[in-house]
């Protein structure tokens, strides 16, 4: 395992798509904090109190990046025949399957540090942190662990997949399926309890008429369901921590931790049975 | 005699196909294995399940007598090479990166004989030259060199010399004899290019439908597949009262052409035939192929994945004495 590792991360270490990666999250999230920081400037109604409010935008992309990287990075061993050679030498397939997560998650993490050092851009106009120094180790620890769900995945993807581009598609499809299943259910959450039927407008006085219940709103334990999911998917963790709605910290932890190890170990139980060719 | 591979009933079923129907093969310690079969014989196949990339469906092989149920069988996979379809090599590496990336995988303390191994292949001077812009010959070289990075006893390639221009195929054939004869490394070669592997076997396993139809040493087969002179004359009645008095073994095939089974005196021979007034037009030494002898084992279809280049010798059955 230890040879594997340090030929994966020789490797890696190489990787121009790893650079490119690192690089591209850095700019991306310096230039989304300079529009922001520019957003704050020139319109001066704009609330922008702190930095937190936009520093945590990374933990969005984060899925994104990875799933590109990994399919490029793993992909490179399928196309050119490269992993027979480990095989052969006589790795296990459960040693082979995990040598590749952690060297996906190692440069996944890399770039997730790549966008929060993008994010220091907004420091000169926002300031530091108003978070506590825990609250803020905690936010990050759960962008970490949600970052090492989207590595799982698409390890899993990339390494059971041994077609290229379908491999590519699926990783990228996957996340913005998690993505869109995520605002959906976030969007019911947010519904308001009460609607109102009419509102009547004398001069500066607004009067909403007969409130009554919504129907699109959500309660009772159906209500619990939808907020558990959202915690428990990496995508509704990088949705609540970029709005900064962060409730259940260790139910996004212990989540994230649960469907790390799950896929893992579903996906190394399917490589060990998988035809190789 | 030991015998490095060893197969028993081994079986390879995807879902309702079967590819690999109870095969049985011995590859001897220090041969040349030629595993011939046209497409969908179940070459590819076998390799892949002694190569470990997938489980056989029933029976079993046996690789140095570790079986391959056998846990340890996995260690001892490292003391063979294989090259299966197409080289395992990272495309945007160049050949001395793959080498080392060889050498990280099998643990190997120093990169020291890169530069032989590149030099043993004939690819020491390909430089920072990616593998990407590589041509399919050095492709299949470096592949071999990767494979050699574990000093294995024992070396499996699968078409080595599929799609290569006639240079590159000289190349290989060189470089597995040079590894046979100098280094003692047992190789087996599954190919349906039976002219070139005549050049190389000393033995051969005939696949056909996934079963082995017959394990033959080339001593054997040559004994099988008669050398023969073919003559073309202005008379063959001439040449075969000639022959008729010299008591040799001949076949004749129309007015014009006729085989010969024995070493003759040619000068004598012209010169017998021009006092009968017959003319040698020309005269040409010919094997019963390979592919022939293939075709009658497989039924006596002609094959088009045998691509061989000569065409089948008709079947010897009007033999004069």
């Amino acid at each position: 395992m230890n040879r594997l590792l340090c030929a994966n991360f020789s490797r890696l270490w190489k990787s121009k798509y790893f650079y490119i990666s690192v690089g591209v999250m850095f700019a991306y999230i310096a230039l989304y904090m300079g529009k922001r920081c520019w957003i704050t400037f020139a319109d001066l109604t704009y609330q922008e109190t702190n930095l937190e409010s936009c520093y945590f935008r990374f933990s969005l992309v984060i899925g994104l990046f990875s799933a590109v990287f990994s399919t490029l990075f793993l992909g490179q061993e399928y196309s050119g025949g490269a992993i027979r050679n480990k095989v052969i030498a006589g790795y296990s397939r459960k040693d082979i399957y995990l040598s590749q997560l952690i060297v996906v998650s190692a440069a996944s993490l890399l770039m997730l540090l790549a966008g929060m050092a993008g994010g220091l851009v907004g420091i000169p106009v926002f300031g530091f942190w108003k978070m506590g120094t825990g609250q803020l180790f905690l936010y990050l620890l759960i962008a970490a662990m949600s970052t090492l769900v989207f590595c799982a995945v698409n390890t899993y993807i990339n390494v059971l997949t041994q077609n290229k581009v379908r491999s590519a598609v699926l990783s990228i499809l996957v996340f913005f399926a998690l993505l869109f299943l995520v605002s959906k259910l976030q969007a019911r959450l947010d519904e308001s309890d009460t609607v109102f039927s009419d509102i009547q407008i004398h001069g500066d006085e607004i009067n909403f008429l007969d409130p009554m219940p919504n129907p699109r709103y959500v309660s009772g334990a159906k209500r619990e369901i939808l907020d558990f999911i959202v915690d428990a998917l990496p995508t509704g963790q990088g949705l609540r921590l970029a709005s900064n709605e962060v409730a259940h910290p260790v139910r996004m932890l212990l989540s994230s931790a649960v469907l790390t190890v799950l896929v893992t170990f579903w996906g190394i139980l399917r490589y060990g049975r998988e035809d190789l060719k | 005699m030991e015998y490095i591979l060893t197969t028993d009933a081994l079986s390879k079923q995807y879902g309702h196909f079967k590819v690999l129907s109870g095969l049985n093969l011995h590859i001897p310690e220090g041969a040349i294995y030629g595993l011939v079969g046209k497409n969908g014989a179940g070459k590819t196949t076998f390799i892949r399940l002694i190569c470990g990339m997938q489980r056989p469906t029933s029976g079993s092989y046996s690789l140095y007598g570790t079986t391959s149920g056998n846990r340890e069988i996995a260690r001892v996979r490292r003391r063979m090479g294989a090259v299966v379809e197409t080289p395992s090599l990272y495309l945007d590496m160049s050949a001395a990166q793959n080498l080392e990336m060889q050498y990280r995988i099998l643990g190997l303390p120093s990169f020291e004989g890169i530069a032989e191994l590149l030099d043993l292949v004939g690819l020491a001077d390909t430089g920072k030259k990616k593998a990407k812009h590589f041509s399919l010959g050095m492709r299949q070289r470096l592949g071999i060199a990767i494979t050699l990075a574990g000093e294995p006893d024992f070396l499996v390639l699968d078409e080595p010399v599929n799609g290569l221009d006639p240079q590159g195929i000289v190349e290989i054939r060189e470089l597995i004899l040079k590894l046979n004869r100098q280094r003692g490394i047992t190789v087996l070669i599954s190919s349906h290019i039976l002219d070139e592997l005549a050049k190389l076997a000393t033995h051969y396993g005939f696949l056909d439908g996934g079963r082995m139809v017959r394990e033959v040493s080339a001593a054997e087969l040559e004994a099988a597949c008669r050398k023969c002179i073919r003559v073309t004359v202005t008379d063959t009645a001439a040449l075969a009262c000639l022959l008729d008095e010299r008591k040799v073994e001949y076949r004749i095939l129309s007015g014009q052409e006729a085989d010969i089974y024995a070493k003759l005196d040619i000068s004598e021979l012209v010169m017998a035939l021009a006092e009968k007034g017959c003319k040698v037009v020309s005269m040409q030494e010919r094997d019963e192929s390979l592919e022939s002898y293939y075709i009658s084992l497989v039924g006596g279809r002609v094959q088009e994945s045998i691509q061989s280049g000569k065409e089948a010798l008709p079947q010897r059955g009007t033999l004069h004495e």
